[in-house]
């Protein structure tokens, strides 16, 4: 073994440091993750509640036409891509841009403005030469679902000022600390086929079917967006998790290897010596 | 005839009530709506204000704070409350709720000085603060 022995120890030190780095970001994005799980789980039934109302509405109002209802597909598109502010969150980013990039040769529209979340999108997006429209921090986690929904206001308001009639989102959906792959959804305009089995009810409106039209679609997009938004972030957060987890493990092993390696030289070095002492010694008897 | 029914309130931040109740009072565009068991299916578009539900066998009134929503009743599933924004009566902090009016009331003046403002966003505090305090001064007069 050619390696001395100080190279080793200052080697064992190394690793040591870097596992106590790697435990504490796990420890940090594990207590982020359970912040963000809770998000995830608490707007869910808000979530659910609407979609299904936007479903019952547009099932049962004959007549009732809304750009953001439409059962075409857009023609002019927005994409929103959902990704982390840093890395080391093992092949999180990289797998939802790699879908991205899929998406956006898939759809069947045209996608005219791109908007990121997260800083890691501005520098991907740099890199393939797409230009963004517009970027949100992702806040690492540790946002309220208050900020999540500045997200949603401003897709709120390209839709009003008519800059895009659709919009998709490429995020990873939160569906447990373990699985998080990359999808790709249209938000707007909004599944409004009917519901199977369910009798048609004949609904009283107030205000008016339009207005009301009107009120729900606007929460229904934010609910939207912003339910993306927090997703993305909840699975953000489960994916560093993992990777440093992996990466303590790996640091553990390692260490493992590297005091066994400096035990072995160690030990040979006393053997070498006692070997010189014995040799000497028996050297000096047979004279 | 049974004259209880269940009702669901949920907000962005969980389900905050569900529960059988007998009478559930709302604040609608135009004024205000009670709805009791078998009212006819109705999707309706929620003000500010505070919510009263009276549950059965009980003259207690539950309150709580609305800050718009939507309401859907149906036959078939429970009466169900989205509401934008919402607490408890009893969850209010009334010295909070003043100090945003305050700020939301000092905002709106300014809006038409000051483009950097959003107007809606101004009223939408406003509005929040207001329903705080009326809920709040139901609960405890």
């Amino acid at each position: 073994m050619p390696e001395d022995l100080r190279t080793i120890r200052r080697k064992i030190r190394t690793t040591t440091s870097v596992s106590q780095i790697t435990r504490a970001m796990k420890m940090v994005s594990a207590a982020r993750l359970r912040r963000t799980q809770q998000l995830v789980e608490k707007s869910r039934p808000y979530w659910e509640g609407i979609r299904r109302l936007v479903r019952y509405v547009a099932g049962s109002s004959d007549g009732l036409k809304h750009p953001l209802l439409s059962a075409e597909e857009p023609t002019n598109a927005a994409l929103i891509l959902v990704a982390g502010d840093r890395g080391l969150c093992g092949s999180y980013n990289s797998l939802v841009f790699r879908r991205a990039l899929q998406a956006l040769h898939e759809l069947p529209v045209k996608v005219n403005m791109l908007v990121g979340v997260g800083q890691r999108v501005a520098a991907w997006a740099k890199t393939v030469g797409l230009p963004l429209y517009d970027l949100f921090p992702a806040y690492g986690g540790q946002a309220s679902d208050q900020t999540y929904l500045t997200v949603a206001r401003a897709v709120r308001s390209y839709l009003s000022q008519g800059l895009c009639d659709g919009v998709y989102a490429v995020y990873a959906p939160y569906v447990s600390s373990l699985q998080n792959i990359p999808d790709c959804r249209r938000l707007v305009p909004m599944e409004c086929d009917e519901i199977p089995g369910r009798e048609q009810v004949q609904y009283l409106f107030e205000p008016d079917p339009a207005e009301l039209l009107d009120a729900l679609l606007v929460r229904a997009v934010e609910v939207e967006v912003s339910q993306v938004v927090i997703e993305g972030a909840a699975s953000e957060q489960a994916a560093r998790v993992a990777a440093m987890t992996a990466a303590s493990d790996n640091a553990d092993e390692m260490m493992e290897e590297l005091v066994r390696l400096r035990n072995r030289i160690r030990q040979q070095q006393i053997t070498t010596e006692i070997l010189e002492i014995v040799s000497g010694a028996d050297a000096i008897t047979a004279e | 005839m049974p004259t209880a029914f269940a009702l669901r309130i949920i907000t962005r931040n969980g389900v905050l009530f569900d529960r059988q109740v007998e009478h559930v009072r709302l604040p609608v565009t135009d004024g205000t709506l009670g709805v009791m068991a078998y009212h006819a299916p109705l999707v309706a578009e929620l003000s500010y204000g505070s919510i009263a539900v009276r549950q059965p066998g009980s003259d207690k009134v539950t309150l709580f704070s609305c800050t718009g929503g939507v309401l859907h009743v149906s036959r078939e599933e429970p009466v169900t409350v989205l509401l934008d924004a919402g607490e408890r009566a009893e969850d209010i902090d009334l010295e909070r709720a003043r100090v945003s009016e305050e700020r939301a009331r000092a905002r709106i003046a300014q809006a038409s000085r000051d483009q950097s403002i959003d107007l809606e966003r101004a009223t939408a505090a406003l509005e929040r603060a207001l329903a705080r305090e009326e809920t709040y001064q139901k609960r405890f007069p």
